[in-house]
Parts: structure tokens; C-alpha cells; sequence
């Protein structure tokens, strides 16, 4: 069980911080593309937000193996497929929040700062400042897509036992043997780690409960 | 100072921009007036954009709806100094004259409106830009706020472009006049010969307030 809850951690944080890496580039790409596409960009992430697990699950599946585009990796049933399958789920939601709270609180900060004749570089090191708490928040949503969902680990995990089980996986499994006491463990204890990193990610969020005096 | 080729149209609102030369007065208070949707916004950020031609070092604009950054008063107003680069020698005494030094380790955005509007005032003035731009600063803050805004810009010798639909109060502190309207300037000068009765314009906005 120990060794459960230790991959579930680690492709659950890995997946975040990659997610959230990837999610921030293309959000801030999305917020300051000028071509014509970008609406139809827009329009793809938000869909992407709500893509159900194992639809994702299904088409890497499809890509990584044997036979697949991307079947050269080897890493269909590796513990790294995890990664990659929850990083993809994380992805949009981040990019799709990064964008939409750079549309809402973005356009007077970049003007006040382009008075001042600050580079791009800069300007983007402000913005991540001055935002951070939306960026928690954003984090946060991240994880929660992470812990929460089973699909896809399923599908390009296989649940084996000792290598690429982790703890939605092992409950689903636990269910379907009709083992419902241990599952119902494995559920708490996801339930745990999920309040300890959202309770974490909070304390970093000074401002939370100091309301805009508007 | 030198402004010419302002020029601007918004497609969707068919909103025309076009103001050929203006020409501001040195270390005065020069007043923008016109009605609302004439183009005094746009006209301002046209000049802190460097999208039309002038002679200005530095400048900055004070937004209708300021920018506070997260963070205190005193965050605040050491990152307008380290964007501004400047060091302006009687920061304490401004901060004094604003009545901001009693709020320094409060929170910027949990200020009350007439003290954010004050604290985005202190960062306007304490870039110490050439050029002080200020659009409607005096809206909806007390009169005391008001007061302390404006003995303050009587006190420095700097340039101003104010923007304010209070006209008789920017006709007081005023020394230079523009009236704008959609998009052009129709008539500039000093006190003595803007608020005149041949100015129809002008005397529609003084008779309407
Ligand atoms: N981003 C924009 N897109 C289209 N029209 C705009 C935009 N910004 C301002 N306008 C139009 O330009 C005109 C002048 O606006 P503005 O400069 O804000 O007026 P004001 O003199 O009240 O400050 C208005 O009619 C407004 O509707
Ligand atoms: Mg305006």
C-alpha cells in the first residue's frame, strides 16, 4: 500500500508542476497571439477542459503502442505513461485559466508596465508576481484534476500491480473484487493527501481572505 | 511640449482620433475638457503609447481606474520607483501632503476608493516623469482628498495634462485650456481667452455643470 501511495504522489505532483509548466507557456502564448487562429485555439482549450479521462486515455493508448506513432518510446504500461496522460489532462485547464485571468486582470497591469518600457521578459515576471494567488488557485485546479480522475491511468497504465497501480486505479480495482472496506481506506487516504497539498497551496495564498475593498 | 500626429480610428465604434499638433505648456497645469466619448482617454493613452509623434522624455498616466499592485501602500510606491528608476527627493513630504504616511503598511487594495485614488496619484507624481497625465483623478473622492490632489499640484513646478469633467474646478487651477471633440481639438488658450462667451462649446459644458 505504501508503494501505491508513493507513486500516486509522485505522478500526481509530477504531473502537476509539468502540467502547470505547459499550461502557463501556452495560456500567456494564447493571451499574446495576434494571428487569426487564436480564437479557434481558444474555443479547442476550452473544450479540452472538460475531456473526459478516458477518451485521452484511448488515444495515447492508441499512439503508444506497438504499432502507434509514438510506439518507438516503449513506455505504454510504464509508470512515465501516467505522467504523460495526466499532464495532458492538466494542460488545458491551466492554459484555458492562465488566458482567461490574463484577459480579465492582465490588460492594466501590461499597460502600466509598458509605460515604463519593460521588456517582454519582464513584463511576464511581473504579471506571474503580481497574479500569484490566481496562479495558486490555478495549481490547485491542476492537482484536482490529477487525484481525481482514474480513466485515463487506466487505460495507458494497465493497474498492474507493483508498477503502474496508484491509488484511483487500486480502489476501482478493490470495488470490482467487491473488497469494499480497503477501498473505501484507499478513498480516505486520497482524500487526505488531496486536503493536505490543497491546505499547503492555500497557506502560500496570504491574501485569500482579504477581500478587494470595492 | 510637442505633440503632433495623433491619430487613431476604431473600426467598430467608427470613433475618429485626429489631432494634427498640440502643443502643451511647460511646467503648467494644461487642462483637457470635452464631453464623454469626445476622446480624451484615447488621446492620453495615444501619448503614453508612443503612438504619435512629441518631444517628451519621460511620461506617465494615471488611469481612470487605476492600477494598484497587490501588496501595501509601501510596496506600492517603491515599485513605481524602481519601474520609474527615478529618486525623487521629497518623497516623504508628499506622502505627507497626500496624508498617505499613516497608511503605508496597509494593505493597496483594501483602501477606500479615495484612498487608492490618492496612493495611484502618489505613484503618478513620484515617477517623476516630465509629463503627468491624469484622467478624471478627481472622480468620486471627497473634497478633502480633492483638496490635498490639487495643493499639491499648485505646489511642484511640473507639467500636467488633466482630464476632469469638474470644469470649474479645472478652470481654477487650470492655466492652459483644450477643448476636444470627437476626436478634434476645437479650441485652445489660456484662461483669459478659453472661457469666453464667443466660445459657444466651452460655455455649453460651464452652463451645464
Ligand atoms: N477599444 C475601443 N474600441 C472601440 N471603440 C472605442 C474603444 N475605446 C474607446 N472607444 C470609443 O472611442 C470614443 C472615445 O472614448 P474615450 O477616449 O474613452 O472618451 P472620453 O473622452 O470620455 O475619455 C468613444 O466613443 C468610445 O466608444
Ligand atoms: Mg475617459
Amino acid at each position: 500500500m505504501i508503494e501505491v501511495i508513493k507513486l500516486t504522489l509522485l505522478v500526481n505532483i509530477s504531473a502537476t508542476l509539468l502540467g502547470m509548466l505547459f499550461g502557463l507557456l501556452l495560456g500567456y502564448q494564447l493571451y499574446f497571439m495576434k494571428s487569426k487562429i487564436k480564437y479557434l485555439l481558444i474555443y479547442l482549450t476550452k473544450t479540452m477542459m472538460g475531456l473526459p479521462p478516458v477518451v485521452l486515455g484511448l488515444v495515447l493508448f492508441m499512439l503508444l503502442k506497438t504499432n502507434g506513432a509514438f510506439g518507438f518510446l516503449h513506455i505504454l504500461y510504464q509508470p512515465i505513461s501516467l505522467v504523460v496522460a495526466q499532464t495532458l489532462l492538466i494542460i488545458p485547464i491551466v492554459s484555458g485559466n492562465v488566458y482567461q485571468l490574463l484577459v480579465s486582470k492582465g490588460e492594466v497591469l501590461f499597460f502600466t508596465l509598458d509605460m515604463f518600457k519593460l521588456n517582454f521578459i519582464n513584463k511576464i515576471k511581473y504579471s506571474l508576481f503580481e497574479f500569484r494567488n490566481d496562479l495558486i488557485f490555478i495549481l490547485i485546479l491542476g492537482f484536482s484534476r490529477a487525484v481525481s480522475e482514474v480513466g485515463s491511468v487506466m487505460v495507458v497504465g494497465g493497474n498492474i500491480k507493483d508498477h503502474t497501480r496508484i491509488m484511483t486505479t487500486a480502489l476501482a480495482n478493490l470495488k470490482s473484487q467487491g473488497n469494499y472496506n480497503e477501498a473505501l481506506i484507499y478513498g480516505v487516504i486520497l482524500l487526505l493527501i488531496a486536503f493536505i497539498v490543497q491546505f499547503g497551496l492555500s497557506l502560500l495564498n496570504k491574501e485569500e481572505d482579504n477581500h478587494e475593498n470595492f | 511640449m510637442k505633440i503632433s500626429n495623433c491619430y487613431l480610428k476604431y473600426e467598430k465604434t467608427n470613433f475618429e482620433l485626429n489631432i494634427p499638433k498640440m502643443e502643451l505648456q511647460d511646467n503648467k497645469i494644461n487642462c483637457l475638457l470635452g464631453d464623454n466619448g469626445s476622446g480624451k482617454s484615447t488621446l492620453l493613452k495615444q501619448i503614453v503609447t508612443d503612438n504619435c509623434q512629441h518631444d517628451i522624455k519621460s511620461k506617465i498616466l494615471m488611469l481612470q481606474k487605476p492600477f494598484i499592485f497587490a501588496g501595501t501602500v509601501e510596496d506600492n510606491i517603491n515599485k513605481i520607483q524602481k519601474l520609474s528608476k527615478n529618486i525623487i527627493q521629497d518623497k516623504e513630504q508628499i506622502l505627507a501632503d497626500l496624508m498617505l504616511l499613516d497608511l503605508r503598511k496597509q494593505r493597496a487594495k483594501s483602501l477606500s476608493g479615495g484612498q487608492k485614488q490618492r496612493l495611484a496619484f502618489a505613484m503618478a507624481i513620484l515617477s517623476d516623469c516630465d509629463l503627468i497625465m491624469l484622467d478624471e483623478p478627481f472622480n468620486n473622492i471627497d473634497l478633502k482628498s480633492q483638496h490635498l490632489m490639487v495643493a499639491l499640484m499648485k505646489r511642484l513646478d511640473k507639467t500636467f495634462l488633466l482630464v476632469s469633467h469638474k470644469i470649474q474646478l479645472s478652470r481654477k487651477i487650470g492655466d492652459y485650456f483644450f477643448l476636444i471633440d470627437e476626436g478634434k481639438l476645437i479650441v485652445e488658450g489660456e484662461k483669459e481667452v478659453f472661457f469666453i462667451e464667443e466660445n459657444n462649446k466651452v460655455m455649453q459644458l460651464l452652463e451645464m455643470e
